[in-house]
């Protein structure tokens, strides 16, 4: 059986990655298939994908926790907290737990007086998420950093790219904070520049979730490589 | 690059994203737990009362007693002495009260048209904000085919009598009152209280004016139905087709037009005395203090004036006419708090301003777009008049597009009706009685009136995206009806 290369896996994802960014701006407005690649929505065939990639780096979060196993390092477990981080983000880009949880918080005063102090309206509440939920996102972010600072020592490349991923998807987020505020104003402009950074928001969320995989597999493609030499 | 050299930058990073999470977690923890923007929200109540003239209320000046009760409620209350409307439809009128926006951002440029739907609205804003919203409205350009609707969690459109002035049921003409009393009742009596936004259209003074005994005789005697000299059939000064058609023929006798006058009169003492028991519903209950009313007109009212310039159309109405008995409005309004030191700002200011100042005295933050001005910092200037201060007119009656814009030296006004374009002139500071279109001996400063037009119609850019809906048959017989489109 032939394995699959993890550069083949890189091309491909980076190829559906751009191929759905190109379908989103063919298809923005047309009346049937404007919503089944609507980048900005939920529940098509772009949150489908998202959700493919963020299980595809779950997977290979695992495969890489099984590869360093016999090496019986401390810290060896991480990896299949990494596998469960991937999993979660996989089932909440379909599930839409995080907009369930914001959707908790935004209703009561608090949501009131977030409301007023970002200047947004309810309509975009769901926007909000990535404030309310930024204490932890980062603190993920900056263990997912070390993290990966000590696996990849060996591996430098990995390390560089897991940063652009992880930066790739504090973009995202920040991108949605700024699209709450676009969508505030009811102008023609404003959801031109809302059409704009969903597109950059998207696109960076696809090339996060596809470093994540090929980082991923190709530390365990690797290690295995090594180990079996 | 050596992982090496890498690790002081990931400790770096490290500590940043510690520090910054950190910092964000305490700065969230103080905005969810602020108190400032919690603490009060105190009720709004906006009355629009349509077709009211300024010059028709006591506090205005009016001799005859027309309105105890909103003199009262002045007291607590800052009087606006030159106040004006954006438009003189009914639609477009209010479209910008609840919006903040002017006609052509906000689309609503005649009756029987809507908002653009991505228009946020007031009703919209305080909802958000946790308040109770109901709207009461008494005319069928203000229904929800309007738009206006939009974020009034309880809307009810409460037409009153028809124009059939022998067969109409007068119960009709306090239903709206009565819905409005029902609602505040059990709103008040509400033992977990949310703030609440009641914005109230009244329509009773709108022509027909026949106001139901004992408002009819109230001020004067009125003539019974009685055949007249030049009229086809029986004349009935009630019947606002009837007078009208008398005055543009010239064979209304002079005494019938005082019997017009008493029977406005008598719609706004109707309208008054219910004010005044619904007044009394939010003392009785101790939300009067806690609530911001606003008592204002969407337009005035044209009755027997007649201009000397062929621009202004001849009364009785309001519509497309911009004279200053159509465009200036009564504004009052009464923020929170028992009686203060109140003032009576002689600025000119406008309906454009409306929605910003409410927003500051609701404790709200300003929204951006919208181009109005809040009048709180007017409200402690008494008598002072900004003479920079200028008033702008727009919107498109019949499909002619009207600009306008009001100083207080000048009034300019464009129509432009299907490409053919006419233009008035009105020196306000010599000629108040509008009888002369000086616009031939004025050139330079109708060019520079116009180039302030021009500049505001860039800043006030139309709003793109959207087309106002078509309107129901039903919206479309009222309005033939009222006169407002052909059929």
């Amino acid at each position: 059986m032939k394995i699959i290369s993890p550069k083949q896996i890189l091309i491909a994802l980076l190829a559906i990655d751009g191929a759905l960014g190109v379908l989103y701006l063919i298809t923005n407005g047309h009346p049937e298939w404007g919503s089944l690649f609507n980048l900005a929505a939920e529940n098509n065939l772009p949150t489908w994908f998202s959700s493919f990639q963020f299980f595809l780096a779950g997977l290979s979060a695992f495969y890489c926790w099984v590869v360093v196993k016999p090496a019986q390092l401390a810290f060896n477990w991480i990896w299949s907290a990494v596998g469960v981080l991937m999993l979660f983000l996989s089932l909440d880009e379909t599930m839409e737990i995080h907009e369930a949880l914001i959707d908790s918080v935004m209703s009561g005063p608090a949501g009131e007086n977030l409301r007023a102090f970002f200047g947004v309206t309810q309509e975009t509440d769901s926007l909000l998420w990535t404030v309310v939920f930024a204490p932890p996102m980062i603190l993920v972010g900056v263990g997912l950093m070390v993290f990966y600072y000590f696996s990849f020592k060996k591996f430098p490349q990995f390390f560089s790219w897991a940063l652009v991923a992880l930066g790739s998807l504090a973009l995202a987020a920040g991108l949605e904070l700024v699209e709450a505020k676009i969508l505030t104003v009811a102008n023609e402009s404003a959801m031109n520049r809302y059409f704009l950074l969903t597109l950059i928001e998207e696109m960076a969320e696809f090339l996060a979730a596809t470093l994540f995989v090929w980082i991923h597999y190709s530390y365990a493609w690797h290690l295995q490589k090594n180990n079996s030499t | 690059m050596k992982p090496v050299q890498k690790k002081p930058l990931v400790v770096l990073l490290a500590l940043a994203g510690i520090l910054t999470a950190g910092f964000i977690s305490f700065k969230l923890n103080s905005i969810i737990n602020e108190t400032k923007t919690l603490q009060r929200r105190p009720n709004l109540f906006l009355i629009t009362l349509d077709t009211l003239r300024p010059d028709h209320l006591n506090i205005y000046g009016y001799s005859r007693k027309t309105s105890p009760a909103i003199s009262e409620l002045a007291k607590d209350s800052f009087v606006f002495d030159n106040a004006f409307t954006v438009a003189t439809n009914s639609g477009p009128s209010h479209a910008t009260m609840l919006t903040g926006l002017y006609p052509l951002q906000h689309g609503l440029m005649d009756n029987g048209q809507a908002i653009k739907p991505n228009i946020p609205t007031l009703a919209g804003i305080l909802k958000e904000r946790g308040y109770e919203t109901s709207g009461f409205v008494g005319y069928h350009a203000l229904n929800d085919e309007s738009g206006l609707d939009k974020g009034f969690q309880n809307f009810e459109f409460i037409p009153i009598a028809s124009h059939d002035h022998d067969e109409k049921d007068l119960e009709d003409d306090f239903k709206g009152f009565e819905a409005v009393k029902n609602w505040l009742s059990s709103k008040v009596q509400e033992e977990k209280k949310a703030p609440f936004f009641v914005w109230m259209h009244v329509q009773n003074i709108h022509e027909s004016y026949d106001p139901p005994p004992p408002y009819n005789t109230l001020f004067r005697d009125i003539s019974p139905p009685q055949p007249l000299k030049g009229f086809r059939g029986e004349f009935d000064i009630r019947c606002v087709n009837d007078m009208a058609y008398a005055w543009r023929k010239g064979i209304l006798p002079p005494e019938m037009k005082e019997e017009v006058i008493a029977l406005y009169d008598g719609e706004i003492r109707l309208v008054d005395d219910q004010l005044k028991q619904i007044f009394e519903i939010l003392k009785s209950s101790g939300a009067y203090d806690e609530t911001v009313i606003v008592i204002l007109s969407d337009h005035g009212e044209i009755f027997f004036e007649r201009y000397e310039n062929d621009f202004y159309k001849i009364g009785p109405g309001h519509y497309g006419r911009y004279s200053d008995a159509v465009i200036r409005i009564p504004l009052i309004i009464k923020p929170t708090g028992g009686r203060a030191s109140l003032s009576r700002p002689a600025s000119l200011v406008s309906t454009i301003d409306l929605a910003p100042t409410i927003l500051e005295l609701l404790n709200q933050e300003p929204k951006s777009w919208m181009p109005g001005k809040s009048l709180v910092p007017l409200m402690n200037q008494s008598g002072v008049s900004n003479s920079n201060q200028k008033i702008f007119i727009n919107e498109s009656p019949f499909e002619t597009k009207f600009y306008g814009v009001r100083s207080d030296k000048w009034k300019l006004i464009i129509k432009n009706d299907e490409g053919k374009e006419s233009k008035l002139l009105i020196d306000i500071q010599n000629d108040p009685k509008e009888n002369s279109n000086v616009l031939s001996g004025n050139l330079q400063s109708v060019k520079e009136l116009e180039e302030i037009l021009e500049s505001w119609k860039i800043e006030n850019k139309s709003v793109d995206g959207s087309v106002s809906k078509e309107m129901s048959e039903g919206m479309r017989q009222a309005l033939i009806d009222g006169g407002y489109i052909r059929d």
